[in-house]
């Protein structure tokens, strides 16, 4: 006999033992137990196997454990599983046809759930939701069964949450409150005129969308009023919610409208109740009456009283409040709200002339018209005041107050300030990137304009056509537009506005019309008497930027000076105007980026961001123009971890505001991305460059200018990550891109020269330098023989020779290098990478003199840039030109070399 | 309470705590394994290791958790692990035997979704395990930490405040004996 613990004692004192005298040591220690003995044999054996039992059975689970096979349907995708009951699962699909690009909810009889009772059930919600197209109400689009022949239905998809969670979230009052429920009464109401009974209504049941809107949903027990009881009337009785079931419900009798009435009052007790209002305590116990006959008849009846219990606000006091808080706005001048509370003051003021038409009371509602349309105009101001690019998208609140303003407009009569909300409401959606909504807009407007002859609201409706064309890039047409636009202006102010417009659109394809748009613009702004000093200086700043890029240096740098010194006036002449001042701030840091004066740029950018962030709060969007800009002029100045955490700032703000994967975003992933190559952190650098492009290609199409300088830059990091496989097969595209949307010039030179690089890197030089030249002679043509761009493609073609023809090969490098020291920032750490690769093949040419030259500019250039924040790449430099020197007999200098690279990398180490 | 306070109680060896650790533990495991297995977006895998894991992660986001915490953390969700694996096997057995409660159980089935020849090896070696227990309680705490949770003979030494040799030698002794039951029986 033995125990488990004998064993356990024996077997850890045998494994302690050499494995060849383990027996022998067994043996001789516990011979007289040989039940022992073998027990420990036996365990000692089972421990020599391969794998143990527990290794196995982990490996057996993690082998079955698996992804559960996506049901397979015709049309769709699915994505992921987003809800399930008894009978059915809802997933979130796609439609893969790409008729329509929308994501659908596709709800899916569960396999195995077939029987006739619940595919009864199933087709008949489908049945009804096919009848009931309602915008309250979730709507079906198609229906099918899945490749194992389970039957599904594709309904919209609601991106919310129910009602119970929403309200959880949201604190609203009670009017709020009403409002919603206004709107699920509704869809109940339009169902039963569809004869047709929901039978289910219940918190879990009412989705919010993020716009607000309410959706019933789950139609699976509704009846048809005109039919007989349903066979299915057992199963149904199963599934019902005790909760909210009504007594006849319980009980199993018959049920009519009544019945969700009483499901409808029991929802709105939930949603009001903590409410001490008698009023809807009374409307709610009304409807929940045992008896059905004491109920409601109707819902129409049930959203009657709630109505009148919403209209007993006395419109007077809307209108107090909102003069009150619109002169407040005004007054404060600085913005100290966000996007929010201006989405809310429109859906305000819109609500008013709702209201107020509703009661008939136009007059009135004439009078309001110039102050609501004042209001209005100031908000959109909010919008228009930043760059475009960043204001697009839908943060909840917009896409709230965008949605209800429209709803509400609807319903205005054809006036003067329906076309001028209209307009309004179409500039919005211009900066927040709804492009079609806005031309459905302005459109709109417009007729009202015609059928009013009011030949200058037709113009200005023109204008912010012509803005809105622009946004989409479409050049020619806008311009068309803001033309036809002027002669119909009245004010000298609003013709300056629409030539600023005119001489930036012509300002890349058209000088000379730009130029001359610019001057009568001038000569307006100088002869006029309607141009405040502030104004002036305003829009002098705007025009001074025109035709810049075509000045020599020195008209530049005093462009430069003319705009610092207009911004200078302009902080004088109205320093409380801090969200003006911060954009013309920033404009200035931009202004000092192009002319490649960083610390400037990083002094400005700097000072706008304070200003931002006096008015608005420090993650707000308004912030992310700034922060980009200070985050460039970082980079340039190799402060990339700065300039990390400034993009990185500013991306998180946009996530916040339009999701992960906005297209607003796409500067700072690049810019990010250019960053982690310079650091050597390629692999990173290619992954945002992939998103970046993916993200353009899907927003503005292939052949975009946006989308090619994406398509540019993730070259660039293929070509780091030396995948010049990849690069060969992409560049022909990127170049096809580039003459779509530039034509030739500047930019699909640069494009054609990196082609050439990459074919060079493959060995194919003559596809290579042909390409090279091709640039060489666009660059030459579009910016001139002593661009630094011209010294990229000479030193590019000289090292395609350097193999083959030496001499030749150093020839080119030697212009190259000289153009590009000239043309380049001094300094700029890209100087250096051309210096030293000329350097190295001096070198190697015997040609030692002129090879010290350059390695000693290049580790000059080096020590000002990476001195401090990347010893170690100085040191490795300074390595290798210590061997260099060595090589060269200069023993001492090549001592004193690498004393100096020990000391950097001691520095590193330190660091 | 907050996950992270529940973590810091338990380890300083409140019992409440530790229950309600574990519970939300258990249910997490298997909310995130039917995530997992639901979502085609992603191309996560699916096993024990990871389901662990992504438990883990799922706290760690918030918190400034300790190593010891860890390490709690990683027990218990190894601990919950071995309920789940345990109670799929109950069901198993309910199956068998025709008696009620299938409802409740099949999202768990489909879960777990094993084959009938893993169950019943699952279930030998579930019936070893006890049998060890009863034998020496430190060694179910290591078949615990090694094999459920899946930590390192280290960070098992750490946690249960013995010899790593001891483990070493424990865990060896508990996938030896285990080892051959199971080989008896076939």
């Amino acid at each position: 006999m033995h125990t488990l613990k004998e064993v356990e004692f024996w077997y850890s004192k045998a494994l302690d033992i050499p494995e060849s005298d383990r027996y022998a040591f067994l043996e001789r220690e516990i011979r007289d137990n040989a039940e022992l003995l073998s027990a420990v044999f036996d365990l000692l054996q089972a421990q020599a196997n391969d794998k143990s039992a527990l290794t196995l059975l982990r490996d057996g689970i993690d082998a079955e454990l698996q992804i559960e096979e996506a049901p397979v349907l015709e049309r769709y995708q699915v994505i992921e599983e987003i809800g399930r009951g008894g009978m059915s699962m809802v997933y979130l699909g796609e439609r893969t046809d790409g008729l329509f690009e929308h994501k659908v909810a596709i709800k899916l009889l569960r396999s195995g759930m077939n029987s006739t009772d619940l595919l009864q059930v199933f087709e008949r919600e489908r049945n009804v939701l096919a009848r009931l197209k309602h915008p309250n109400i979730t709507q079906i689009y198609d229906a099918g069964l899945t490749q194992k022949a389970d039957p599904f239905f594709v309904m919209e998809y609601i991106d919310g949450i129910d009602l119970l969670s929403y309200l959880k979230t949201k604190a609203l009052r009670l009017k709020e409150k009403l409002d919603l429920f206004i709107q699920l009464g509704n869809a109940v109401h339009f169902a039963h005129q569809q004869t047709i009974i929901h039978r289910d209504i219940k918190p879990s049941n009412i989705l919010i969308s993020k716009q607000g809107n309410v959706k019933l949903m789950d139609f699976g027990i509704a009846e048809f009023m005109e039919e007989d009881p349903s066979p299915d009337a057992e199963i149904s009785k199963r599934m019902l919610t005790p909760e909210y079931a009504s007594p006849e419900q319980i009980e199993g009798d018959n049920l009519d409208v009544r019945s969700d009435i009483y499901q409808l009052g029991m929802v709105l007790g939930k949603m009001v109740q903590e409410t001490e209002d008698p009023e809807i305590n009374a409307i709610r116990k009304k409807a929940c009456q045992t008896d059905k006959a004491l109920r409601y008849q109707s819902v129409l009846q049930f959203l009657e009283d709630i109505q009148k219990k919403l209209e007993k606000k006395p419109i007077a006091a809307y209108s107090k409040s909102i003069s009150y808080r619109t002169r407040l706005y005004f007054r404060r001048n600085a913005l100290q709200v966000g996007i929010g509370i201006a989405a809310a003051l429109i859906l305000f003021t819109t609500s008013v002339v709702y209201f107020i038409n509703l009661n008939t009371a136009r007059r009135i509602a004439e009078e309001k018209e110039f102050l609501a349309t004042q209001s209005l105009e100031f908000l959109v101001t909010l919008f228009d005041q930043n760059d475009p690019s960043i204001n697009q998208g839908n943060s909840t609140d917009i896409g709230l107050f965008l949605d209800a303003g429209e709803g509400k407009i609807n319903s205005l009569e054809e006036t003067q300030t329906k076309a001028a909300i209209l307009s309004t409401l179409g500039r919005v959606n211009t900066s927040l990137g709804n492009f079609q909504k806005a031309d459905t807009l302005f459109i709109q407007a417009s007729e009202i304009y015609k059928s009013l002859e009011n030949a200058e609201a037709i113009g200005k409706v023109r204008f912010n056509q012509g803005m809105l064309e622009a946004a989409q890039n479409n050049f020619t047409k806008a311009k068309k537009l803001v033309a036809q636009a002027i002669p119909a202006m009245e004010s000298d102010i609003e013709k300056v506005k629409a030539l600023v417009q005119l001489a930036e659109l012509s300002r890349s394809t058209h000088l000379d019309s730009s130029i001359f748009y610019k001057n009568t613009a001038l000569d307006l702004i100088k002869t006029s008497d309607e141009f405040s000093e502030k104004d002036r200086l305003l829009y002098t700043y705007d025009l001074a930027w025109i035709g810049y890029a075509n000045l020599s240096k020195e008209k530049k740098d005093s462009v430069v000076i003319l705009k610092r010194s207009l911004v200078d006036q302009l902080e004088a002449v109205d320093p409380s105007d801090f969200v003006l001042l911060a954009e013309k701030f920033e404009n200035m840091a931009n202004t000092y980026e192009n002319a490649l004066l960083y610390d400037s740029t990083i002094v400005f950018a700097r000072k706008s961001l304070q200003l931002f962030q006096q008015v608005y709060d420090s993650s707000s969007i308004f912030l992310t123009p700034s922060l980009y800009q200070l985050a460039a002029a970082l980079s340039w100045k190799a402060s990339f971890d700065s300039s990390l955490f400034y993009l990185q700032k500013s991306l998180r703000i946009k996530q916040s505001y339009f999701g992960d994967l906005h297209h607003s975003q796409l500067q700072e992933r690049k810019m990010m991305s250019i960053i982690y190559g310079n650091l050597g952190r390629y692999v990173e650098a290619e992954q945002l460059m992939r998103t970046n492009f993916e993200v353009s290609r899907e927003k503005y199409g292939l052949y975009h200018k946006i989308t090619g300088d994406n398509l540019f830059v993730l070259l660039s990091r293929l070509g780091s990550r030396q995948k010049y496989q990849e690069s060969i097969e992409l560049y022909p595209l990127l170049i096809k891109i580039d003459s779509a949307t530039y034509g030739e010039s500047s930019f699909s030179a640069t494009s054609i020269l990196n082609y050439g690089q990459a074919l060079g890197e493959v060995g194919r030089k003559k596809e290579a330098l042909s390409n090279m030249k091709k640039a060489l002679k666009i660059y030459r043509e579009k910016v001139g023989p002593d661009d630094f761009r011209c010294g990229m493609a000479l030193f590019s073609i000289g090292k395609t020779l350097k193999s083959n023809q030496p001499q030749k090969a150093l020839n080119y490098m030697d212009t190259a290098v000289s153009i590009i020291e000239n043309g380049m920032a001094k300094n700029h750490p890209r100087v250096a990478t051309y210096q030293q690769q000329y350097a190295d093949l001096l070198a190697k040419e015997n040609d030692y003199q002129r090879s010290n030259e350059y390695y000693v500019k290049a580790i000059e250039n080096y020590e000002f840039n990476y001195a401090k924040k990347f010893p170690e790449r100085l040191a490795q430099f300074e390595e290798e030109y210590s061997k260099s020197l060595q090589s060269q007999g200069l023993r001492d200098s090549a001592a004193h070399m690498l004393n100096r690279s020990k000391l950097n990398y001691k520095t590193a180490a330190l660091q | 309470m907050e996950v992270i306070q529940l973590i810091k109680n338990s380890s300083e060896g409140s019992r409440e705590a530790m229950d309600q650790l574990f519970h939300q533990v258990y249910d997490d495991l298997k909310q995130i394994s039917r995530k997992i297995r639901l979502n085609w977006r992603n191309e996560q895998t699916l096993n024990t290791t990871a389901l662990v894991h992504e438990a883990y992660l799922k706290v760690q986001k918030s918190t400034d958790l300790t190593a010891e915490n860890k390490l709690h953390f990683y027990r218990i969700c190894g601990r919950a692990m071995k309920f789940i694996l345990q109670d799929r096997l109950k069901h198993k057995n309910t199956l068998k035997n025709g008696n009620g409660e299938e409802h409740l159980e099949i999202e768990l089935q489909e879960i777990v979704n094993l084959s009938d020849d893993t169950l019943e090896m699952m279930e030998d070696i579930f019936y070893n395990i006890e049998k060890l227990q009863a034998h020496d309680p430190v060694v179910y705490d290591i078949i615990e930490c090694r094999f459920f949770a899946d930590l390192s003979v280290k960070e098992t030494s750490k946690l249960l405040a013995i010899s790593e040799a001891t483990v070493k030698r424990k865990w060896s002794f508990a996938k030896a004996y285990i080892s051959n039951e199971l080989k008896k029986t076939a």
